[in-house]
């Protein structure tokens, strides 16, 4: 019993460090951890690893000889459970049921609209948020296309303008009435929608993250459209359709009407970031 | 390879080069540091998550409509949780947007001064009269910034 008391003594820490080093390797190699953290924080958790490898080496060299008591097993268990967590975890971000909990029924748009930071001075043109995804938000915002005739006299549907919701949130006006095409995950029959609109309305949403899952924010959009009941919930759906405003109680909630819906794969960052 | 102190490596003459010594010696130092305290940090993490996933933000929205009583419950909640300060952080984050900043500094404030764990270790060292005083001071002062606080940002969360 002393023997494998000392062995454990000597040796725990160091079994520890291996398996934080290569948990954090795993989801830095991965990207897994774009799952709850800022693309950027990739750094951050290179520098843990290597701060570990630090421990390691001087945990390999150091000389005392503590014992493995009752309270030194409960802090490795504690210690462990992140492991166990990022073991189960893979895949997973933020969903509905965050929405749900964090949700405050539809937002009012256009309150926090960017200003000139000196009186005379051009409004930004680069959106106050980002999608990271390539396919969205690489068209220049300020320049939408309008409708156009076709030789035949018949009108042509407009492209759509590539937005994310938080675009609409602090640009309304530049979009309103205007064809837009977004991506979100979906919520159907929000209790708070139906509560506030009398009827049901599909919404559909995306966090914004400034450091972590932890704080993230769900920004909404409701969605006036038919979709496909094999959508359910928490699916990722690029939607398109006309941005117009619509007045809930004394709030001015952002809408996509007459919507088309489609199931899309997951975008490689499923946060939008400030 | 034991050579020096935290298990430095020998330089020629038998001793460590000074730098890297002073590097494994503060290696050596924080890993006793990540190891001492490294499970508050996910004791806190894990209320945390727990906060973030349980508890309906609807619920805050008439709480912090109150002047005080935000700032009243974090302050409980620093005493009850016994976390170290940088899972104290890690709470506090959870609750941005939730409660107004006051009450989020609050949090902050009083978590690494007082908190059960401490009130422990201190009735080792002082007298009664002593850890009353300190608590006191303590809650007087945290309270006068956060309403200071309050009154100069508003309901600013």
């Amino acid at each position: 019993m002393n023997a494998l008391n000392r062995l454990l003594g000597r040796w725990w820490r160091l079994l520890l460090c291996l398996a934080w080093i290569w948990a954090l390797g795993g989801i830095l190699q991965n990207e897994r951890y774009l799952a709850f953290l800022r693309p950027e924080f990739g750094y951050v958790i290179g520098l843990g690893v290597f701060v570990l490898l630090g421990f390691l080496v001087t945990g390999i060299g150091d000389a005392r000889q503590p014992g493995f008591d009752i309270p030194c097993a409960l802090r490795a268990s504690i210690l462990c459970l992140p492991l166990a967590h990022l073991m189960n975890a893979q895949g997973v971000s933020l969903d509905s049921y965050a929405f749900r909990n964090r949700f405050l029924g539809p937002p009012s748009v256009g309150m926090t609209a960017p200003q000139p930071s000196r009186p005379g001075e051009p409004l930004p043109t680069e959106p106050p948020f980002s999608d990271r995804d390539a396919t969205i938000g690489s068209e220049e915002p300020s320049d939408p296309p309008s409708s156009a005739a076709t030789e035949d006299g018949a009108e042509k549907i407009p492209e759509p303008i590539p937005v994310t919701i938080v675009d609409l949130y602090y640009s309304p006006g530049i979009y309103e009435g205007k064809r837009v095409r977004l991506v979100g995950m979906l919520q159907k029959n929000d209790a708070r929608v139906k509560e506030l609109l009398g009827k049901d309305m599909l919404v559909v949403f995306r966090f914004v993250i400034n450091c972590c899952a932890a704080d993230a924010s769900p920004a909404a959009v409701l969605v006036d459209g038919d979709t496909s009941p094999d959508i359910s919930d928490d699916t990722w759906v690029e939607v398109e359709g006309v941005f117009r405003i619509q007045q809930v109680e004394e709030q001015r909630a952002p809408m996509i009407d007459h919507a088309t819906l489609k199931a899309i794969t997951p975008p490689r960052h499923p946060y939008l970031l400030p | 390879m034991r050579g020096g102190p935290g298990g430095a490596p020998a330089g020629p003459k038998g001793t460590p080069s000074p730098f890297l010594a002073k590097l494994l010696a503060a290696f050596r130092h924080a890993a006793d540091d990540f190891f001492a305290i490294g499970h508050f940090l996910v004791i806190g993490a894990f209320i945390a998550a727990l906060a973030q996933t349980y508890i309906d933000r609807k619920l805050f929205i008439g709480l912090s409509a109150y002047p005080v009583l935000p700032s009243l419950m974090m302050i409980a909640l620093a005493i009850l949780l016994n976390l170290c300060s940088e899972a104290d952080a890690f709470i506090a984050a959870s609750f941005r947007g939730l409660m107004p900043l006051p009450a989020q500094m609050a949090f902050m404030l009083i978590g690494p001064m007082f908190d059960l764990k401490l009130l422990l270790m201190y009735q080792g060292v002082f007298r009664r009269r002593a850890i009353a005083m300190l608590a006191s001071l303590i809650l007087a002062a945290v309270l006068i910034a956060v309403l200071g606080m309050g009154i100069v940002l508003g309901g600013t969360k």
